[in-house]
This record gives C-alpha cells, structure tokens and sequence, in this order.
C-alpha cells in the first residue's frame, strides 16, 4: 500500500472555512487546535444560522444544499465549495438507533462529497449501566450502518469513511477536558485529524472537480475497514421491516390497513411488548381507513374501490417489483425513523444514483400521522387518547389492561399514556421526516392516505437555484 | 453565541480550573465532547418515566453539585423545580449510586447542593440555591441562597477557587 505522503498537497490550511451545527462543536474544533496545525491555521470556524435562516437568506445559499435533510456537525469549505463533512457522536449503540444519522450521510455522498464518521464502534448503554452494579457488556454499532457506507461507495464512488472513537473501562467514550494536553487530544482524535487534514489539503481541488478518490490510500485503508466490520458484525432481524412483499400484497393492506398490525414483527404481540407507546400505534391501525389517494399529478382523490383501478392509477413501475416496507409506530419523531428509510433505501432498494433507480419499492407505513387534520378518526382518536389519561374507560385503556394481564402487573393509565401532543399528527410537508420519506420512499401510507414519493409526482414550479458548485452530473 | 451557550461555556470553562472535578458537561444542543455523560432516571412510583438531564454536575470531596445554566436567573424557574426534584425525589444516596455505576468519582461527597449559572440576575435569589453569575470564562459572582449555611459556602468557596 502507499503511504500518505504520496497524495500531493494541492491546498494550505488557511484556504480553507468551517461551519459548524452547533457552539459546542465550534468549540471542540478550537479546543483542538492544539492537537492539529492544520486546524490551528484555519482562521475561520462558524456555527451555522437557524435552517429557516439558511432557507431564506440568499448569503447562506452555500450552505443549502449540506443541510438539504438534517444537519452534520461539522462542514469543512474551500471558496465556499464543501469538501468534506465530519459527524462525531457518541451513539454508537446496536439496532436502528445507529442508523439515525444516515440521511446527512446519504446526502454527502449524493452531493459528492466525503464523509467521515466518528463513532465508538461499540460501547455499552448508558440504560444498562443505571440498571445494575454489574458489569455489562459492550454492544456492536448495527452491520447495516457500514453496509450503507459500503453502498454509497459503490454507488455514488464518494468514501464514506469509518473511525472508532475509543472507550474507556466502563465501555464509555473517552473525552478529553478542555483545557487537556494535545497529547490527550491526539490519543483520541489524532487519527481523524490527521485524516481530515489530508482530504483537505491533498484532495480538496479533486473532490470540486468530482475525481473518483478510490486510488488514494487512505480510501482504501477506510474502506477495507468498513467491509471488514461488515464482515464482523452479526445480522439482526427488525420487527419493523419487511422484504420481498409482492405489490399484491401492499394493495391488500391499502385496502384493509387493520391487518398491518398482524404483519408487523410476526403478529400482534409485537404491540404488547416494550414500549407503552407501541398501544397508541395499535389503536391507530385498528381504526385506520385509508380514504385519500395522491395521484401522479399530485391531486388527492378518493381511494377507487375496486383494487385494480388502485393499481392504474399508480406508477406501473411499483406494480412490476416487489416492495421494502418499513412501519414507522411513532408521530414525527425523525430520529432514527428519516435514517432508518434512507439505509434501507441504500441497503436493500436502489441500485443506482436516483430513487427510480431500484429493484425494490420502498413503502413506508406511518399510522399515527393522518392526511386530513379534519378526520373525524383523529379527532375521536385524541379525544379516546385525553380520556384513557383521565383514568376512563376506553379502546385505549382496554389494550393496556390486556398488556396489563400478559406482563402480570398492574400499569396505570394515566401513568402510561400520556395525552402529549407527539402522540397522534397530522401530515406537514415541510417537516424533516416527511422531506425525508417524500424523498426517498415511493408509498407513504398515513392513517388515512397514501402519498407518493416525490420522484413520482411533477416537479414543483418553486424551485430555487442551486449554487454553482452544485451539478448533478 | 447564544446567551445560554455563553454561560454554559463560561461556567464549564471556570470550573475546569478550580479543585472541583467537572463529572458532566451538557451544552444547550447536547453535544458533549469534553465530560461523561452522568443520567438520571425518572421514576413514578416503579415505572420509568423518562430522565432528568442536567447541565453541569461537579464533585470535590465535599460536596455533589448540580447545576443549571440559563441566560437570566428569571427565565430558570423550571429548571429550579426540576434540580428539587431531583433532590427530593431521586435523593443524595441513591444519586451516587447511580453516578458510581456510570463510572464517576463522588465516594466521598457528603453533601449534594443545587445551583445556577446565569448572565443577568433579574429575579430574587432562591433561598436554597447558589446562584452563580458569569462575567467571562475565568470570572464567576457568587449569590448564596438564604438557607445556606455558612460551612457549605465555606467547603464551596475553597472547591471553586482557581487552581
């Protein structure tokens, strides 16, 4: 393999701009000045504007396109061009929750530009250790998070790149103070600093100029590193996805969206175990009438009644493959249900640059959200939500008492289900998760509606210009 | 930067230099780069309801410190409820419990105190409080609660001198 230095410089530090999600993220860059003179030389380190500020001020058009799904922690610019995007989170964690970022990842790969994620590659729950005086163990970051990076490699040619944050004793992240030595600051993150310098300087004119980066040794080195954790890390089944789904039957569950709850995680008792929540989902299908089709034109119109005239009025396409479904049982919480869609999207789905490019449909089911705020089901769904918190006799507080028996405890209500406002939504555009799902899914089915992706529908006369560096070649 | 962010960073900033040890740093945005992350279940009688999250916790061999940071102490009412709660509902004993599992040194703290970190002081001093007013990284002010007794600011005033 060669060694680093084989990359030329093309680019000084000073060259070079950072803008930053948040304070505590601006101040970790400056807190590591002393631990890298290539970050010590950059003068400029920002925290970027609110997202409405960035969305409406034409100076931050720059940043736009970074910020297209959700934020990353840090945006290294050069002449206001992004040249690479670093996300430092001490979730590491097992399942779903590992995914949570990958929307920002998918999108850095799309727009061309490298990744680097820092992230203990496993570590132990915090919830474990409250729990109890006993060791626990470490647990591993999900395989499906690295097959991910994998796949926007291979399919968009731009390195999403791995880098372990060491743990300490307890299994926690290591941190450094403030005001620690460099030489504890580089024990942690000399690695990814030393990395960051290198794309930086050696490959920041490379990476405006789009050039496939996969001759460069430390992209190589990064990669063999992502297939070797893939090829470490066990499978994990979900309850809440689904492959290989003929089209029939999604059209079934459109028509008799009630049966959902029998086909999520192998039955209904996916509902009765774990989180109380899970029994609002359920209550939701129960009552749930898919009504409201959106047509390609992007008109909504009534559900035809005969399930062929369904199958005309989509796009032929979705008739013609079988289908990824993914059930999401929470309102509009966007973490980790956006990057969840996005990794299925990559993992199991696409098989080329843009969402039309798939073997796969991808369907999100999304029952505590409806279409319509008027819907007199969500209206008598909030109602049955504020009495079972009052301790009455409901659908709701009947599900829990049956949760109830199988547990053999007793679970209050009113301590249960709390009458919150996250508990039963309605459909709004402009929402992170529903930018998300619009984006990368074909179907979304709410309570009451079915939408389709954005890729199906006509593109919106609004559109604002991009900024010069972005093309979509 | 926010006023929030300021006078969490310079209440962070001024503690890492005195003899308290800083167990847990929590920034308004929740990035935490610099610290442990020390949690605190929430319980309702024995369901778990959720998790108290606090933005500063320090130790000495004196005393458990919690404390919250806010831009005016009149905007810090229900973070104020929220340490009481803690206080009263979680309590000392079984706070170093749960802080001793999660790797923090707080054996031999005695005694647990509250307090807040504030820019601007525009509302009476909780009288079992310490309210600490932020002038820069290196510059604290300290308003004691009127039910502080006169060791605990002593053993605070020693811990939170600069090193």
């Amino acid at each position: 393999m060669k060694s680093r230095e084989e990359c030329p410089r093309q680019v000084e530090a000073k060259e070079f701009e950072i803008w930053c999600d948040k304070e505590a993220d601006r101040i970790l860059l400056e807190s590591l000045k002393s631990a890298s003179n290539f970050l010590e030389d950059i003068a400029n380190v920002n925290v970027m504007p609110s997202m409405a500020e960035i969305s409406r001020n034409p100076k931050y058009d720059f940043l736009r396109q970074i910020v297209n799904y959700d934020r990353a922690d840090i945006c290294i610019f050069h002449k206001r061009k992004p040249i690479l995007i670093v996300e430092i989170t001490e979730h590491g964690y097992t399942g779903d929750n590992s995914l949570q970022r990958f929307a920002r990842i998918a999108n850095s790969g799309e727009l061309g530009i490298p990744f680097m994620y820092f992230t203990p590659f496993s570590r132990t729950r915090i919830d474990e250790i409250e729990a109890s005086e006993r060791a626990t163990s470490k647990r591993r970051v999900s395989r499906h998070l690295f097959e991910g990076f994998r796949r926007i490699y291979d399919i968009h040619a731009v390195p999403i790149m791995p880098f372990d944050w060491i743990v300490d004793k307890k299994g926690l992240p290591k941190t450094v103070k403030l005001t620690a030595r460099a030489e504890e600051k580089i024990a942690i993150f000399g690695e990814l600093l030393r990395s960051i310098e290198h794309f930086c300087c050696c490959h920041a004119l490379d990476i405006e100029q789009r050039k496939n980066l996969s001759a460069c040794p430390q992209v190589i080195e990064r990669m063999g590193l992502v297939d070797e954790l893939i090829s470490k890390i066990p499978v994990r089944t979900s309850d809440v996805k689904a492959s290989n789904v003929p089209f029939k039957t999604v059209v079934d569950l459109i028509y008799a969206p009630e049966k959902i709850a029998g086909f999520v995680g192998g039955g209904e008792d996916y509902f009765f175990k774990g989180k109380d929540h899970k029994l609002v989902t359920l209550m939701c299908l129960q009552r749930s009438t898919i009504g409201k089709v959106q047509t390609t034109e992007g008109t909504m119109i009534d559900k035809p009644s005969k399930k062929e005239d369904l199958i005309k009025l989509l796009p032929k396409e979705l008739s013609q493959r079988e289908s990824v479904l993914y059930f999401c049982g929470y309102e509009k919480r966007s973490e980790p249900n956006g990057g969840i869609v996005v990794n299925l999207d990559y993992c199991l789905c696409r098989t080329g640059k843009t969402v039309k490019d798939r073997r796969y449909n991808l369907i999100v089911i999304w029952p505590r959200v409806f279409f319509d705020n008027g819907n007199t089901v969500l209206k008598s769904l909030v109602e049955d939500l504020k009495m079972t918190a009052n301790g009455n006799a409901t659908v709701l507080s009947a599900l829990i008492k049956t949760k109830s028996e199988s547990r053999g405890e007793e679970l209050s209500a009113h301590k249960y289900v709390k009458f919150t406002k996250s508990s039963i939504g309605f459909w709004k555009e402009d929402d992170t998760i529903g930018r998300i799902y619009r984006s990368f899914c074909d179907i979304l089915l709410l309570n009451d509606a079915l939408l389709l992706g954005k890729h199906w529908l006509p593109t919106p006369n609004r559109k604002r210009s991009l900024p010069k560096w972005f093309s979509k070649d | 930067m926010s006023c929030e962010d300021e006078v969490s960073y310079h209440m962070y900033s001024f503690f890492i230099e005195t003899r308290f040890r800083v167990l847990h740093w929590h920034p308004p945005g929740g990035k935490k780069y610099f610290t442990g992350h020390l949690r605190i279940p929430r319980f309702s009688g024995s369901a778990r309801i959720g998790r108290y999250l606090v933005d500063l916790i320090l130790a000495n061999n004196e005393v458990l410190l919690l404390i919250e940071c806010k831009c005016r102490l009149s905007e810090s009412s229900e973070d104020l409820e929220k340490l009481r709660s803690i206080r009263d509902d979680v309590g000392f004993e079984k706070l170093k419990t749960l802080f001793l599992r999660q790797g923090a040194s707080v054996e031999e703290a005695k005694t647990l105190m509250l307090g807040v970190g504030v820019k601007y002081i525009d509302a009476p001093i909780p009288h079992d409080f310490i309210v600490f007013e932020t002038k820069s990284p290196d510059v604290l002010v300290t308003y004691w609660g009127s039910s502080i007794c006169e060791e605990h600011k002593q053993r605070i005033s020693e811990a939170a001198r600069k090193i």
